[in-house]
């Protein structure tokens, strides 16, 4: 049917701007750099809207007490917006070149550089407001909360710093921060060397107080003082100042002539003199192109090279406090590989070049990757050289594959994010905080009955999502479909592990009435049972300072295990003995006691010493290294003593670990002189036999589970966290009653099955109720008695 | 009336090349003035130098009556500055960026802005990043003009605009040097530098080879077209002092370019043994250039003797100094 509609010709109106004199130009200007900061203050608000999202779903999967994320807020939001405003305003305005045109207005050099500092300053006393604010909405005390992240994120000395003075030590740590990052950006106008600069200028102080504090006060080396870096991070701060007024001026005002010396004068006296350079030849056009992105940032792949060697070589060090330095060095740099990919002359520029040639998205993907995957296969293979080497580690720490695994997915996920953001600074700090959370996510998944297929499927995805916008990218890039493929990406990786998990706990047997019973009384009665004295419970306590002097920094000291049980100054119960963590302690207005549900950083140093010493004896049988051995294995033998009483799980697990790798060592000849010595006879009779083994670790899983339903424990002070009890009194009841019963139930008949099964020397079979393959139980836990525990090596099935 | 620039001995040099060489020039007020040279031949260097983001190695210049080494911030509240691509912060809309330039100078910024902006049909509302690069440079046309400044600098301004705008463009400098301001313009574009410069100087190699008036310069130039008898004969200088621009051979003609050539010049050449003729018209501005700015064969007063001490020789003799003139 047609309609009669009246024709009127469109006439569009013309938007009109409003006007926007009037304004002065201090307003403009701080409107201008504001402005600027945007992306990164949207990421950051980002950031911490995913974090607790995250921690919340964790928290109400995890079976057991999950990292607290949220806890790093405070200290993460402030200090990544201090590092980043520097670079964002100064570094990014020469990249783009925008700080020419600015350069040709009537301003003076002196009013951009203070209006940058003051606009990054006002930000960062918001970002601190934001940042308590948070904690205070989140019901957490500054105190608790700074104090918390201090002891879950640092170790040694580096907790110290927050001994005392912490709130005024991060204020300071922050504007310290900012300062150089200004300073930085001023000085260096490449924004790939900016960044590596800032590390390095982040790292200036707690160099030169540790080396200060090494040198006119060595023996309090190990206790530096809190006021000392107080005082150096103040001094750094003003000197940081000067420097970057110093450096913004020179770099505003007119550039000097430059001057040469005697022997380029006579070159400089041939006007435009050419010179004749080699040319290069290439077997393929792929090698070409290799070459024409490592060439394009030959500098960055130098460092990264430098970094990792340095890295692998610290590995090799007898000093924790060294290894975790490299640890840090060699993820820095594999962030920094990944960040760069698509950024910079070595990026972007390359791959647009390359574009306008015809080369075709997959050969330039695989291009920009060819490089930054052989440097860290390479690494890998120095980690793993290293990794064997070291008997510690066998059985107790993620293997070299599993550790690659973890570090080409988190590479996916940045290099990803480098191609979605087009900001170098954006994509350094998101990329890799992204990157970190997906990656966690990633391994949370299987715990939570999630398919290992659709855990490597997502692990994957990010390189197929790169790789399918290649050519987008290439052609000047849509970031619409970036941005949706992204965000789908993220929503997909939390809706798939949830899935799983409803899954999971629907499908999870609970137990019979009889066997519920059956646990009950157990539980009553191994909870009475409880030893006294000798029992050894791995914990992060604070203590005054000279308390818990050198645990494990010096001799060793299995035989003063029962000392620090009986340490009254700590009032702990009678009925737990202490192992101290190094470097924690306990203030004057603050006390606190957090047994690990995971492996303590002392019990991993232990194992860590004894593959050392282990090694060093095996390699020269001599009575010399056997007398340094000795009293590793006395101590060994007590320790495992002492956590085999413990009624804890994780203990078990402990003298696991410890126990196997005493096995495997005891099994190679050259102790086969030694095997009649007292100290190793006491060993063997510390690890025990299948059955004494068994018999403990059914102690612990009945004392566990008389105290998730309500024993509470006088040292906790009602806090039971030591065990798969998720903390889920925030959570709503009807949920609460949905997961718990079935989780927890099915958790403890399964662990109880696997024990047995493992005293009986029967591989365990998973119960046939379960309609998931997988174990979605502590995966510590899970493995300990399981088939993959079994699997790990041949000295944990002599020990099982 | 004072030179709106004044340069005296200007040198610049960077670790590889010398950027500029010892350059004198002075411009006056209220022209159009065109620096021409190739790439590289140290325009952008001395835009910089004049325009206070750069100090010079040696030598002095001014711009404006002042100092742009110390006065770098006065220089740049009088004068507008075009680059050949302006680099504009992306994010703001035009109408930001206008109101965020204008703040720094007087009130009168802003409705010329708009104006401007009017008169090449941008939308205020519309954001940098989303313009094309003739809009951009019209953008940062108009930022540069909205001040009303003395001396207008603009580096390869026309770069990317259509033929009707870049019209408009040109036009509205002449407009601008009728009102008494200055233009300088570095461009390489000839034929747009013909239309509206005034004066024009000629960058080789960090030296000024030419600099005047530009119908000066065209009339002192003419292009002359010899035909020899025998390809190896070569030509002495002029007595009259006629410089030789540069010189090209091809088979038996000879192609020059003389500078401040007199009239009986020609008729001395045509009188030349194995001379079979010769043409001569007024070179067009850019064989001019072509001809300052090319290195390739005989010239500038390699020619050793002059026409009144020589006659054009044998074949062998030509062969000889050929060879020396080489």
């Amino acid at each position: 049917m047609a309609t009669d509609v009246p024709l009127t010709p469109k006439v569009s109106t013309p938007r009109v701007a409003v006007s926007p004199a009037g304004h002065s130009a201090n307003h403009w200007l701080i409107w201008k750099e504001i402005r600027q900061l945007k992306p990164l203050l949207v990421l950051l608000v980002s950031l911490t809207l995913a974090m607790i999202v995250f921690q919340q779903v964790v928290e109400l999967l995890a079976t057991s007490q999950p990292p607290n994320f949220s806890g790093h807020l405070i200290l993460l939001m402030p200090m990544l917006f201090a590092v980043g405003a520097g670079p964002m305003l100064v570094s990014q305005e020469w990249s783009t070149k925008s700080m020419s045109w600015l350069r040709t207005l009537p301003i003076s050099a002196n009013r951009i550089i203070t209006t940058k500092w003051l606009v990054g300053l006002i930000s960062l006393v918001a970002i601190w407001i934001i940042s308590l604010t948070t904690a205070a909405l989140t019901g957490v005390t500054f105190t608790e909360q700074v104090q918390q992240s201090a002891m879950q994120t640092t170790e040694s000395f580096v907790a110290d710093l927050y001994r005392s003075n912490v709130v005024q030590l991060l204020l300071v740590g922050s504007l310290y921060l900012l300062t150089s990052g200004y300073f930085v950006g001023w000085w260096i106008r490449d924004q790939v060397l900016t960044l590596v600069a800032l590390i390095a200028a982040i790292f200036f102080p707690i160099v030169v107080w540790a080396i200060t504090q090494a040198i006119f006060d060595p023996n309090e080396g190990q206790e530096p003082s809190a006021t000392s870096l107080l005082a150096m991070l103040i001094g750094a701060t003003v000197i940081a100042t000067g420097l970057m007024y110093g450096l913004g001026v020179r770099a505003l005002n007119p550039l000097g002539a430059p001057r040469f010396g005697l022997a380029s004068e006579n070159a400089a006296a041939v006007p435009h003199a050419t010179t004749v350079a080699a040319t290069p030849r290439f077997g393929s056009s792929f090698v070409a192109m290799v070459w024409q992105i490592i060439w394009g940032a030959r500098l960055k792949y130098a460092i990264v090279v430098g970094a990792l060697g340095l890295a692998i070589l610290l590995q090799y060090s007898s000093a924790q406090g060294a290894r975790a330095f490299g640890v840090m060095i060699a993820g820095l740099s594999f962030f920094g590989l990944a960040s760069l990919s698509f950024q910079g002359t070595s990026g972007r520029q390359s791959i647009r070049f390359l574009s306008q040639r015809g080369v075709s998205p997959l050969q330039a993907y695989a291009a920009i990757h060819a490089v930054p995957m052989a440097i860290i296969c390479t690494s890998f293979l120095g980690y793993s050289l290293w990794y064997a080497s070291s008997p510690a580690q066998w059985g107790a720490s993620a293997s070299p594959i599993a550790m690659l695994a973890l570090v080409l997915t988190a590479y996916g996920m940045c290099q990803w994010f480098s191609q979605f953001s087009s900001n170098l600074f954006i994509s350094s700090i998101g990329g890799p905080i992204i990157a970190f959370l997906l990656t966690i996510s990633l391994i949370f998944m299987p715990q939570v009955g999630t398919p290992f297929v659709v855990v490597g499927l997502l692990a994957v995805l990010p390189y197929l999502a790169t790789a399918m916008m290649m050519r987008r990218f290439m052609d000047g890039g849509d970031r619409k479909l970036s941005t949706v493929l992204l965000c789908s990406f993220a929503v997909l990786i939390f809706l798939v592990p949830t899935g799983f998990a409803i899954n999971a706990v629907r499908s999870a047997p609970r137990m019979t009435d009889a066997e519920r019973l059956s646990f009950i009384e157990n539980g009553q009665r191994e909870f009475r049972r409880r030893r006294s004295h000798k029992q050894l419970v791995p914990m992060s306590v604070m203590a005054p300072r000279d308390t818990d002097q050198d645990s494990l920094n010096g001799a060793p000291r299995g035989d003063r295990v029962s000392a620090y049980a009986l340490r009254a100054d700590l009032q702990i119960p009678n009925d737990h003995a202490l192992l101290s963590d190094s470097g924690l302690y306990r203030s004057s207005t603050f006390s606190y006691a957090q047994p690990n549900t995971s492996r303590t950083s002392v019990v991993q140093s232990w194992l860590d010493i004894c593959g050392h010493k282990i090694t060093a004896y095996l390699s020269a049988p001599a009575d010399q290294n056997w007398d340094e051995l000795k009293p590793w294995v006395v101590g060994s033998g007590r320790m495992i003593g002492g956590l085999r009483r413990s009624d804890m799980l994780q203990s078990q697990a402990d003298a696991d670990a410890l126990s196997a790798l005493w096995v495997l060592a005891l099994q190679e000849p050259e102790f086969d002189s030694r095997r009649q010595t007292q100290e190793i006879a006491e060993l063997v009779e510390a690890i025990g036999t299948r059955r004494s083994r068994a018999q403990a670790r059914k102690h612990a899983l009945y004392c566990q589970f008389h105290k998730s339903l309500g024993g509470q424990d006088q040292f906790l002070g009602g806090r039971d966290r030591l065990f798969p009890t998720p903390s889920l009194e925030n959570y709503p009841a009807e949920l609460i009653h949905w997961v718990q019963p079935r989780l927890q139930q099915f958790m403890y008949k399964e662990l109880l099955q696997k024990i047995t099964a493992a005293e009986n020397n029967q591989p365990f079979q998973p119960n046939p109720e379960r309609t998931t393959s997988q174990d979605t139980d502590f995966w510590r836990l899970s493995s300990l008695w399981g088939g993959q525990w079994e699997s790990l090596s041949p000295a944990t099935r002599v020990a099982h | 009336m004072d030179p709106i620039i004044d340069i005296s001995q200007l040198t610049m040099r960077f670790r590889r090349c010398h950027a500029l060489r010892g350059v004198d020039l002075t411009i006056p007020a209220g022209t159009v003035f065109a620096l021409l040279g190739e790439n590289g031949a140290g325009k952008t260097t001395m835009i910089r130098i004049l325009t206070g983001f750069q100090k010079p190695t040696s030598g002095t210049c001014r711009a404006c009556g002042l100092d742009p080494t110390r006065d770098a911030q006065q220089i740049r509240r009088r004068i507008g500055y075009v680059s050949d691509s302006p680099p504009l912060y992306d994010w703001m809309t035009v109408s930001q960026i206008g109101g965020f330039a204008g703040s720094f100078y007087e009130n009168s910024f802003w409705p010329t802005y708009e104006d401007l902006c009017k008169r090449y049909q941008i939308q205020m509302d519309q954001k940098v990043k989303h313009l094309s690069k003739g809009q951009r440079a019209k953008v940062a046309l108009s930022l540069a003009l909205a001040h009303d400044p003395e001396l207008l600098i603009m580096d390869e301004p026309t770069s990317g605009l259509d033929p009707k705008v870049r019209r408009s463009f040109l036009e509205s400098m002449i407009d601008r040097a009728a009102t008494g301001r200055t233009v300088l313009l570095s461009s390489h574009q000839i034929n747009e530098v013909e239309r509206v410069a005034d004066h024009i100087a000629i960058l080789h190699q960090g030296k000024i080879r030419l600099v005047g008036a530009l119908d000066t310069i065209r009339a002192s130039i003419q292009q002359v077209t010899i035909n020899l008898d025998d390809p190896l004969r070569t030509i002495p200088t002029f007595s009259s002092g006629a410089e030789v621009l540069s010189e090209e051979r091809s088979g038996r003609s000879v192609q020059m370019y003389l500078q401040d050539s007199q009239p009986n010049d020609m008729a001395q050449l045509r009188d030349l043994s194995g001379v079979v003729s010769v043409n001569h018209r007024q070179a067009t501005l850019e064989e001019i250039f072509v001809a300052c700015t090319t290195d390739d064969g005989p010239s500038f007063g390699q020619h050793t003797k002059p026409y009144d001490e020589q006659e054009l020789g044998d074949t062998e003799t030509h062969d000889a100094l050929w060879a020396s003139s080489r």
